[in-house]
């Protein structure tokens, strides 16, 4: 009977030692929060567009999974107004955009209704593959024109080069 | 797999037709038949750059004597369109493209342009009995295309075709590749052999627009195919001191192409609550900045 109970012991101990050390889900929300980045101060209130800026050339070798990319770019409208946008890009081991962040103006809000209806996320790899690539079926794009109109330009435009 | 019917020339352009059901070489081969012989049928019909076509004669003569129901539906359609960007969308251009020399023999010869655009809702009017043309010229560039395109998809599904995309001159409608969403490429509009991002279309048209295309230069005087409605005194080579394109989806091909034309006029956010309850989006890309701005779910 004695042994049972020092059996009995043991076994308690053990648990209680196990329950103490053996990390609960409790443990894990107590964790540090996470540090406030340009990422985590989105807001509800602060719907901001994504934008892609466009390169036709080749991006630079850099270290993958990382915001190497930081531009102030100017972009028009058709309408010819003028606005500031903060860029900052991530990139992937293939040089291939994984993430967008645009900052519009350099304030929280939008400066006019264009950019305020952008919400939600507009994220796409920036590719500047040559066409030679894909089936002209794929393409879309302002009219293609026919031999006919580009003879045309051009018999209109030899006299004026002579 | 798909098959890529042998490239069309209709409309002044080149045409694709993608096939994704199955279909052997015999079955490809006549429905590339077939989509010529229907995509001659419509421009022999409407192409104003034929002498004896119905919009032809409609401008030539005024009037178009018990016109059938395609071509009611087709007139009706842009009147719908000018009331709905607001008088930006006009097929009574026609006018204003004759002057600048884009004419049936590309002469590049300008005359003097009128100085104002007639409304279709007043200048042309509409019924089962006849079709009257009071003022203007009609020209349905701004929106032929992306009707054609539609007709022929309407074409296809006829013949039995679920799977297929069509492919107008860089303007577009997609069913889908056994419901998948079909990836195709938008051009950039200066670079030649060039795209500037990928994109899917799942039963969707698609057109795009640009300054940039079909444009001559005459005397140091640039033009464009493309005309300002908002201004009848504005020169085409003053439409922008930046080039862009325009890329526009939405249910219909004809409704791509007409809202295509207009967003390169005015701006998007004039007809916000439009775009958005007939489900069209659009991306602008300004080639001097090398920006790509979209619309949400573009």
């Amino acid at each position: 009977m004695p042994i049972v109970v020092v059996i009995l012991g043991v076994i308690i101990i053990i648990m209680g030692v196990a329950f103490f050390l053996i990390p609960r889900p409790a443990d894990e929300a107590a964790l540090p929060p996470p540090v406030a980045t340009e990422e985590n101060n989105r807001t509800e209130t602060m719907e901001i567009a994504e934008e892609q800026t466009v390169e036709t050339e080749p991006l630079p070798s850099i270290t993958p999974g990382t915001i190497t990319l930081q531009e102030n770019v100017t972009y028009l409208t058709p309408a010819r107004t003028e606005h500031q946008l903060a860029v900052t890009m991530t990139v992937d081991n293939n040089n291939i955009v994984t993430d967008v962040n645009v900052v519009y103006d350099e304030t929280n809000g939008f400066s006019n209704g264009h950019q305020e209806r952008f919400d939600g996320l507009y994220k796409a790899e920036v590719i500047g593959k040559p066409l030679s690539e894909i089936s002209l079926s794929r393409v879309g794009g302002a009219s293609l024109t026919t031999d006919a109109f580009n003879e045309a330009v051009r018999n209109m435009l030899e006299p004026q080069v002579n | 797999m798909s098959i890529v019917l042998p490239p069309l020339s209709a409309l002044g352009t080149v045409w694709y037709v993608e096939l994704f059901d199955s279909l052997n070489q015999e079955k490809a081969d006549e429905t590339s038949g077939l989509v010529r012989l229907f995509l001659t049928d419509f421009e022999e019909k409407y192409s104003r750059f034929k002498p004896h076509s119905l919009i032809s004669t409609l401008n030539n003569t005024g009037a178009l004597i018990n016109p059938d129901q395609t071509t009611i539906a087709l007139l009706t359609l842009a009147q719908k369109f000018y009331r709905d960007t607001g008088g930006i969308f006009n097929p009574l251009i026609g006018e204003h493209l004759l002057a600048r020399g884009y004419d049936t023999n590309y002469s590049f010869t300008p005359k003097t342009e009128p100085s104002d655009f007639p409304s279709p809702l007043t200048a042309l009017s509409i019924s089962r009995e006849s079709i009257k043309l009071t003022a203007g010229q009609i020209d349905l560039g701004g929106y032929g295309k992306g009707w054609l395109i539609d007709q022929l998809s309407l074409f296809l599904r006829d013949r039995g075709f679920q799977y297929f995309l069509i492919n107008g001159g860089g303007d577009m409608y997609a069913t889908s590749n056994y419901d998948e969403p079909i990836p195709i490429y938008l051009e950039h509009p200066t670079l030649p052999n060039t795209y500037i991002a990928e994109t899917t279309l799942k039963n969707q048209g698609f057109a795009a627009s640009s300054t940039e295309k079909r444009r001559w230069q005459v005397a140091g005087k640039k033009y464009s195919h493309i005309v300002d409605t908002t201004n009848p005194t504005k020169n085409s080579s003053d439409l922008n001191n930046d080039t862009f394109g325009i890329y526009v989806k939405a249910p219909l091909a004809v409704t791509a192409d007409a809202w295509s034309t207009t967003l390169l006029i005015s701006k998007p956010e004039t007809h916000q609550a439009l775009l958005t309850q007939e489900q069209v989006t659009h991306a602008t890309f300004n080639v001097q900045s090398g920006t790509l701005i979209s619309s949400p779910n573009f």
